[in-house]
């Protein structure tokens, strides 16, 4: 045998080993009894390896991206037929990239101020449960006291800082927003600043109890939503929201409503020339949708008030046995193809072809 | 010009292009065509990288949940176990093998998995959700509350179970209907399933005129105002 033909033995045998096992994690999963998976750790590790199979599809992604540089990118580089079109689409590509990175990105930043809230709320329960408890093997813990001085030091340099930031909103937002949203950020500058006085107010003397160590901890908390609140209200009229509006509602959804009510007329003029009744079936056919959509319409009511009724018993009783019917005869041949994906049989040119 | 009034502006014209299609395909329509594509494709991976990647395996990884408290401790050890999401990248990055003449069957190691593992669930998925469905299918034929005999529902779970029966009867394609009785059933169940289409189309061509009527909505009210003003 040649060497050749060696190695694309092996290759075949290695896409046939990893394609079985893939799917023999999922079958055992199912089988096996839940004592049986604990014993083995799989039933505290199966929601990390579930994600960890997700992530090695959403690797595919860039491959679709770089398809799509590759066959678009050529046109516009050699100036080929219809490149305009191409050029649209890689600027819309790159561009909607961009900002929704860019989005995303800013959006953290808001997040993140309310996490250092919530991360000292999160402290004050570390606080409480930390001292009713034996600290685990080689973990050195501060005395309570001393972790108590430090979350107040820290909760008043946070407050410090939300102080200095909503001060410089005050100045800059209100005259961007519109009334109704300027009124909203009046009441909840005003309620911040009260919460921003207790917090710099607040000594470790008044956290005597744990009720009142949690209780700070939850005021710290709600403080971290309210400040996010007037954070999002100052990233909604920034620039890069207004630009990924203007990509996302005024292109993406105009475009994507667009194209599918375009179907429906497409469904409509088809319908016209396809539901001529000349056979029971189509009679039938023909009668199930048009009550459908009579019992959908406000106009129903000048025909008959019962439409609305017969709409929902039409899609809860008949619609649902007969789609459930034609689900379960899918489902059965969807198994059979499963089973033929899993042991390679399905594949089999796929697996034979090795690398050429 | 606003970024708020170029949105709509540019909305407008953006279904005007998609539905300048309904004349004849045109370099209008296309020119739009090519941006809703490119667009969606530049959105979604983002979307899965926001939504998936980065709580569900850069945040763990990099130890970005484990919160560092005022005092130096912290809420959680970090879990080097979370290191191992790097096989998985790892192994997925094989896709792109696919651009080497050399070591392109790398990549269909990558296939073989998804395939794999999608055949595997898909067992689980069928017991889990088909057979249930399929239990709850079959109904009672006599159906009694607090005592009574409610007629309504009796016919109603009967038509239910003659139409799953019949529909399914169609479908067997084993052997042939050689029986009248047995042709009926059938024939039955290709009627049955007339009715199921006819619901279904009547459903999927309102939720579209639906869209249409949002469109419509859209162009009559905010975008011939948005253009109004462009013009005053």
């Amino acid at each position: 045998m040649k060497s050749a033909e060696v190695d694309e033995s092996y290759r075949k045998r290695a896409i046939r080993a990893v394609t079985f096992l893939a799917g023999l994690y999922f079958f055992l999963e199912f089988l096996l009894p839940e004592s049986v998976l604990q014993t083995l750790g799989v039933s505290a590790a199966h929601s990390h390896i579930s994600t960890g199979f997700i992530v090695v599809g959403t690797m595919a992604f860039g491959l679709g991206i770089i398809n799509l540089f590759r066959v678009h990118g050529t046109k516009v580089v050699f100036r080929r037929k219809d490149w305009a079109f191409s050029f649209a689409l890689l600027t819309g590509l790159i561009c909607m990239m961009t900002v929704t990175g860019l989005d995303w990105l800013s959006g953290l930043s808001v997040t993140e101020k309310n996490a250092e809230y919530r991360n000292l709320g999160l402290f004050t329960e570390a606080i409480v449960s930390d001292a009713g408890s034996s600290p685990e093997e080689g973990r050195v813990l501060p005395p309570k006291q001393v972790r108590l001085a430090k979350l107040i030091e820290a909760s008043h340099r946070l407050a410090q800082e939300t102080g200095s930031s909503l001060d410089v909103l005050t100045d800059a937002l209100p005259s961007q927003l519109k009334p109704e949203k300027r009124a909203l950020f009046q009441q909840f500058s005003s309620q911040l600043r009260g919460r921003i006085t207790t917090i710099v107010a607040m000594t470790p003397q008044e956290l005597s109890s744990d009720e009142e160590i949690l209780s700070f901890g939850r005021y710290l908390n709600e403080t971290g939503v309210l400040y996010e609140k007037l954070l999002r209200m100052d990233y909604d009229v920034s620039l890069i929201k207004k630009v990924y509006l203007f990509f996302f509602e005024g292109l993406f959804v105009s475009l994507g409503s667009a194209m599918f009510s375009l179907l429906g007329v497409y469904i409509a003029s088809a319908a016209y020339r396809a539901f001529r009744i000349k056979t029971v079936e189509s009679f039938l056919m023909m009668m199930a949708a048009l009550l459908v959509m009579l019992g959908q319409i406000p106009f129903y009511e000048y025909i008959s008030g019962d439409l609305p009724a017969v709409r929902q018993w039409l899609l809860e009783v008949p619609n649902t046995a007969a789609f459930r019917a034609i689900k379960i005869g899918a489902a059965i041949a969807g198994l059979v193809m499963a089973f033929r994906m899993w042991f390679s049989i399905e594949s089999e040119s796929f697996s034979q072809q090795g690398g050429k | 010009m606003s970024w708020e009034l170029a949105t709509v502006v540019i909305g407008g014209f953006a279904t005007l292009a998609i539905y300048s299609f309904l004349v004849r395909e045109n370099p209008f329509y296309r020119f739009f065509e090519h941006l809703f594509i490119g667009i969606a494709a530049g959105f979604f991976p983002i979307l899965v990288f926001k939504n998936f990647l980065w709580p569900k395996v850069f945040e763990p990884m990099f130890g970005f949940t484990v919160v560092t408290f005022p005092d130096g401790t912290t809420s959680a050890p970090y879990e080097p176990l979370n290191l191992l999401f790097l096989l998985p990248i790892g192994f997925g990055m094989l896709y792109y093998t696919l651009y080497s003449r050399r070591y392109s069957w790398l990549a269909k190691l990558v296939i073989g998995f998804s395939l794999g593992y999608s055949g595997g669930l898909a067992f689980k998925g069928f017991f889990a959700e088909m057979v249930p469905q399929l239990t709850g299918s079959f109904r009672s034929l006599a159906v009694f509350a607090d005592g009574s005999f409610q007629l309504f529902a009796t016919v109603e779970n009967w038509i239910f179970l003659i139409t799953l029966l019949s529909v399914m009867y169609y479908f067997f394609f084993t052997f042939r209907f050689a029986s009248e009785s047995a042709k009926g059933v059938s024939v039955t169940g290709r009627w049955l399933m007339m009715i199921c289409f006819g619901a279904f189309f009547g459903s999927t061509v309102m939720a579209r005129m639906a869209l249409l009527v949002e469109r419509l909505q859209f162009l009559i009210l905010d975008w011939s105002e948005a253009m109004g003003s462009l013009v005053v």
